[in-house]
């Protein structure tokens, strides 16, 4: 009974986690950094949706607008602090995004103040699975995220804009001298990355009903669990690697401890680094 | 609240992430690695030093501060500083050992992973921690000798003598050979392994060191402040201390140092912000708005320093050669390989592809010892791949590599350098950011010295050394010309000058067998001519030679054999003139029908 | 000379203080295929890399069929009509050949790719089986079919081949050659560096003789392969 629950939870938390996973590789596989402020992306996409539902839009198209405005600030974002330093080499690059990452979150902070504010999520009945009563909530989390997860799939394999971010990632120089203007798909790149973080961070304030400034910043962490346990830029990597700490942390929260979910993730991720230390799917280089 | 407690409070922290700063300078601006996970080591020193001196439960002190810990010691106060340092060092050998394999990415998510996962053991821990609690009684070291007052001051002094001898400490590491091998491992550590170095025992070295400077950084500050609690340990701290230290300069001590009193002086100048006409009435309402603006502007003040200034406040000063003594020391005799009748280097069937494609494609072929032995072959004939696989910076797929009949296939580089082959690459692989006369002090300096005990203890023995490596620097630098040269840095080295100088590393270290890749490619004639002399010469006295050289006038005037290799393979060996007139030879260059 | 499809005139470029090409004149004519070698170091990348935009000029022209293009990005260079085929990991090994044939037509219209590929699939069949493949599984010969149809699929005017014949196994470098020459079909111009010189003359109009940056000799393949001269440039007199 508690197995199946937990299982649920898990695969719910997974997705949420593999799609934030998804947002953040993709960033990764074209730009070849990683980028510490992809938390922001979630807090902002949770943040913005909240302010558009408290101006009396439906959640969904809340939602939608939300994660299309955090797409813009994504590439603008990019344009402004990252796009500069993209010749000057790695650890400018990273340090530089978690400055935005402060920046972001500070500036969230500001606006909203530091107490936690309440997700409006309508309630919603249990479900009832085979004996056992799943929250509803859960199982949209779950659709969401898988729904998220195909047209991820959908973009990168059969249109043009996703094969071009492919091509890039496989060899930026060969995409060059194949005629790919590289800051065009730079802009798409973060466009995307940027908003399927801000989705994230509206299924993350679902399952966690309530929102904080700093809420995308922790949350980064299992995201690089996910990410480095599917291999680096492996946007399938990511969603498989989402889904397992998506599991482990709930499998163990319930029957090891509670307090551990997060550390749990992390057992996995250094246990398999260990083994593999390009993670799951990770190829050479 | 009178200035001087201001000034002094501002003084002490600013010395104690002056402390961190250099810390992490060692672990990042010497051996390059990135750890943003630095705050566990601060918080573990932070912790250990608490619960090692708090008074224990059930004593009258712990009664009396109606305590609620369950573990303590109660013992003096330098033991906490002690048991800090051990404990921020022992952490971090074991993340070191933990992702000692990762790669650059892979390292900085770790790291930081790491110390969350730290700060979530030390939240929960609360019989341990008291988590978000806290414990607010840790002892402050001679605390009843001094009025409150007055005990600031007396703790500042304290400070600064901890801080004054760990950063001399740490200056005189930076400048010992250690710090010496740390730098070259952060400019190519590859290269560093390919001539010797364990670069993995160094690095490994260093984050210790820098670990358990932030755990006793972590021991002053609880001591100062009387309290502790796990909220004190966010990551922000980590990258408050990367700021100090990118605000200095990395790679320079003063440079952190400094940075860290420009951190500060920013960071308390932000408090201001809320006298600011207008914002004191928002600040007023929300109550989060002025820290929540003082982190902004720390974050925009992070990306500011990294885009518009790289260098840092304190650039990193051009280190000097010490003035040549005029002693030139003989350069040592290489050591005869044993035994003597094996060749001394013999690959045999070796293979490497790379995505499908066969770069070497079952080469076999043997070098005769104290002969000079070209080869050579059309690009991409897999002469340079022959070469890293035999030096172990790649690992062949199949075939064996045997240096003086001992099989070396697939060992590490720095563990195939000592067995006597020595090499240089096609692009030469410097130390870009180190002197020429640095650059040849690496190479040359035995492993025995570079390691910490060395760099405190039998400075006598060390400094012998460094004055014969110095000599055995100056007579290459001789020989090669370059003595005007010594104190450029390697990255403003023409091509052939930086062909020049990786020979001059082989040079100071003159190991039994050396493998040259292109030593004459972008020299010019006259300069190449005379390498190729003092190749003859470093021959006649027993150095065995691989030499992959374009030029064929050098190869036919200076080698011994040649052996030449096409599409993967060796096509023919033979004496030069042999190789000249072979019809096969010719095609493999011109192209023709080669079955 | 302005019916030159691809025209250097006192073309110089190096990185940054070592300069490598001092003043290349010569020129591709429309749908000619003409050969560029000499000795290691002689410039030849570099010089295809110049003509390309890859290496800044530091002085001279280049013009792409009467316009001048020089220093232009990779990326103008083939939106002009120019096309680069580099010497190794010249395919996306990830992606599937079609997928690679598409990022050769990513800036055509659908239907126009679609034509295109369907041509190159015509000129080399070989992918059309391998078409749900990746590229990274395809052996050497086809893994240059792939790269050459890639470039193609854009029709340009001039093609730039980087030692077509590196790291292929000895029998497939004459079915390389035969591969480009069989671009003469398509009309298009080839300029190739090679190091498989003698082989690669037999498969080109003319060729130039490429030594210390500068062009030594220019003449027509057949002339240059009775050269006795040439073959002392590459084993040093």
């Amino acid at each position: 009974m508690i197995l199946v629950q937990t299982l649920v939870y898990g695969l719910a938390l997974g997705g949420v986690i593999a799609v934030s996973a998804v947002g953040l590789t993709l960033a990764y596989g074209v730009t070849r950094f990683i980028n510490f402020a992809f938390g922001e992306f979630l807090t902002l996409g949770a943040f913005l949706c909240l302010l558009f539902a408290q101006i009396g839009l439906g959640l969904p198209v809340a939602g939608l607008l939300a994660v299309a405005a955090v797409g813009v600030i994504g590439v603008g974002v990019a344009r402004a602090f990252y796009t500069p330093l993209m010749n000057r080499g790695l650890l400018p690059l990273l340090v530089t995004s978690v400055g935005v990452a402060f920046v972001v979150q500070n500036l969230v902070r500001m606006i909203a103040g530091s107490n936690p504010i309440r997700f409006p999520v309508p309630l919603m009945r249990p479900i009832e699975i085979g004996g056992v009563f799943v929250p509803r909530e859960q199982l949209v989390i779950l659709g969401v995220a898988l729904a998220a997860m195909l047209a991820v799939h959908l973009l990168l394999s059969f249109t043009m804009l996703g094969k071009k971010m492919r091509a890039v990632a496989d060899d930026p120089a060969l995409a060059r001298v194949s005629g790919i203007s590289s800051r065009r798909v730079l802009d798409a790149t973060w466009f995307v990355s940027a908003l399927i973080g801000g989705l994230g961070g509206i299924l993350l304030a679902i399952t966690q009903i309530t929102l904080a400034p700093q809420m995308g910043w922790h949350f980064l962490l299992v995201v690089f669990a996910a990410v480095l346990l599917g291999g680096i830029g492996s946007p399938y990597g990511a969603m498989i690697g989402g889904l397992l700490i998506g599991l482990a942390m709930e499998l163990g929260a319930t029957y090891v401890a509670a307090n551990y979910s997060y550390a749990f993730a992390f057992v996995v991720l250094i246990a398999v680094l260990i083994l593999r230390p390009r993670g799951l799917m990770g190829g050479r280089g | 609240m009178d200035l001087i407690a201001f000034a002094t409070g501002l003084i002490s922290l600013a010395l104690i992430y002056g402390l961190l700063a250099v810390g992490l300078n060692l672990q990042f601006g010497f051996a390059g690695v990135i750890n943003f996970g630095y705050v566990a080591f601060f918080a573990v020193g932070a912790f250990a030093s608490a619960l090692v001196t708090l008074p224990p439960p059930g004593s009258e002190a712990y009664l009396a501060a109606s305590a609620r810990y369950e573990i303590a010691l109660g013992w003096p106060v330098w033991s906490g500083f002690l048991a800090a340092g051990l404990a921020g060092g022992l952490l971090a050998l074991f993340i070191g050992a933990v992702s000692a394999r990762l790669a650059t990415h892979y390292l900085a998510v770790a790291t930081f992973a790491m110390a969350e996962v730290v700060r979530s053991v030390l939240g929960n821990e609360t019989w341990l921690t008291r988590g978000e609690f806290g414990i607010s009684n840790v002892p402050q070291p001679l605390g009843d000798l001094f009025t409150p007052e007055s005990y600031a001051l007396f703790y500042l002094a304290l400070i600064a003598v901890v801080v004054g001898v760990l950063f001399a400490a740490l200056r005189h590491l930076g400048e010992a050979p250690f710090g010496r091998l740390l730098r070259a491992i952060k400019d190519d550590e590859t290269s560093a392994r390919t001539l010797g170095k364990r670069t993995a025992r160094a690095k490994l070295r260093a984050l210790a060191i820098g670990g358990a400077v932030a755990g006793i950084a972590g021991a002053l500050w609880t001591h100062s402040l009387g309290v502790i609690h796990v909220g004190q340990f966010v990551p922000i701290v980590t990258f408050q201390v990367w700021l100090a230290m990118l605000l200095g300069g990395t790679g320079n001590h003063w440079g952190a140092l400094a940075g860290a009193f420009a951190l500060i002086a920013i960071r308390e100048g932000t408090r201001f912000v809320g006298e600011i006409p207008g914002l004191d009435q928002i600040a007023a309402a929300n109550p989060s708005f002025l820290p929540s603006l003082r982190f902004v502007l720390i974050g925009l003040l992070l990306i500011a320093v990294v885009r518009f200034f790289p260098g840092g406040l304190v650039p990193e000063r051009r280190r000097r050669a010490p003035a040549a003594s005029g002693a030139k020391a003989a350069l040592p005799a290489p050591e005869r390989i044993a035994p003597a009748g094996a060749p001394a280097l013999e690959i045999t069937d070796l293979r490497k592809s790379f995505g499908g494609l066969a770069a070497v494609d079952g080469a076999s072929f043997a070098v005769r010892p104290g002969s000079i032995t070209g080869l050579i072959g059309p690009n991409g004939a897999g002469k340079s791949t022959v070469m890293d696989l035999v030096s172990g910076v790649q690992t062949p797929d199949a075939g064996a590599v045997r240096v003086a009949g001992q099989e070396i296939t697939g060992l590490p580089p720095e563990a195939i350098a000592d067995r006597g082959l020595g090499r240089t690459f096609q692009t030469p692989r410097l130390y870009p950011t180190m002197t020429v006369w640095e650059n040849l002090m690496v190479a040359g300096m035995p492993q025995r010295h570079e390691t910490l005990r060395a760099g405190f203890l039998r400075a006598a023995a060390r400094r012998q050394a460094e004055a014969e490596i110095a000599a055995r620097a100056e007579a290459v630098l001789g020989e090669l010309e370059m003595q005007s040269m010594r104190d450029e840095r390697a990255e403003t080295l023409s091509g052939g000058q930086r062909k020049l100088l990786s020979l001059g590393r082989l040079m100071m270290r003159r190991p039994p067998v050396m493998l040259l890749d292109e030593p004459a490619a972008g020299v010019n004639r006259r300069l190449a001519t005379a390498l190729f002399d003092r190749i003859a010469e470093l021959n006649r006295q027993g150095t065995t030679f691989l030499i992959v050289e374009h030029e064929m006038q050098l190869v036919m005037r200076y080698c011994d054999h040649v052996i030449v290799m096409h599409q993967g393979r060796v096509l023919a060996e033979g004496a030069p003139d042999e190789i000249r007139a072979d019809p096969a030879v010719i095609e493999a260059y011109l192209g023709g029908a080669v079955a | 000379m302005s019916g030159a499809a691809l025209k250097a005139e006192g073309l110089e470029a190096g990185y940054g203080p070592l300069q490598i090409l001092f003043g290349i004149d010569m020129e591709v004519g429309p749908g000619e295929h003409v050969l560029v070698f000499g000795p290691n170091g002689a410039g030849k990348s570099t010089l295809i890399k110049a003509l390309f935009g890859l290496v800044a000029p530091t002085a001279g022209r280049v013009t792409l069929d009467g316009q001048e293009v020089t220093g232009r990005a990779p990326e103008g260079m083939v939106a002009r009509g120019m096309a680069y085929v580099p010497q190794v990991s010249n395919v996306f090994a990830s992606m599937t050949v079609t997928e690679n044939l598409e990022i050769g037509g990513a800036r055509l219209s659908r239907a126009r790719r679609e034509a295109r590929i369907a041509e190159m699939i015509e000129l080399f069949p070989v992918l059309g089986e391998r078409r749900r493949q990746a590229a990274g599984t395809l052996s050497g010969g086809e893994r240059q079919m792939l790269a050459l149809a890639r470039a193609l699929i854009p029709e340009p005017s001039v093609l730039l081949l980087d030692e077509p014949s590196a790291g292929v196994a000895p029998k497939l470098v004459a079915q390389i050659f035969e591969l480009v020459s069989g671009l003469r079909r398509t009309g298009v111009s080839v300029l190739m560096i090679e190091q498989n010189a003698r082989q690669a003359l037999a498969h080109v109009d003319r060729g130039y003789v490429l030594e210390g940056g500068q062009v030594r000799l220019s003449d027509t393949a057949h002339a240059l392969r009775e050269n006795a001269e040439i073959g002392q440039l590459y084993l040093g007199g």
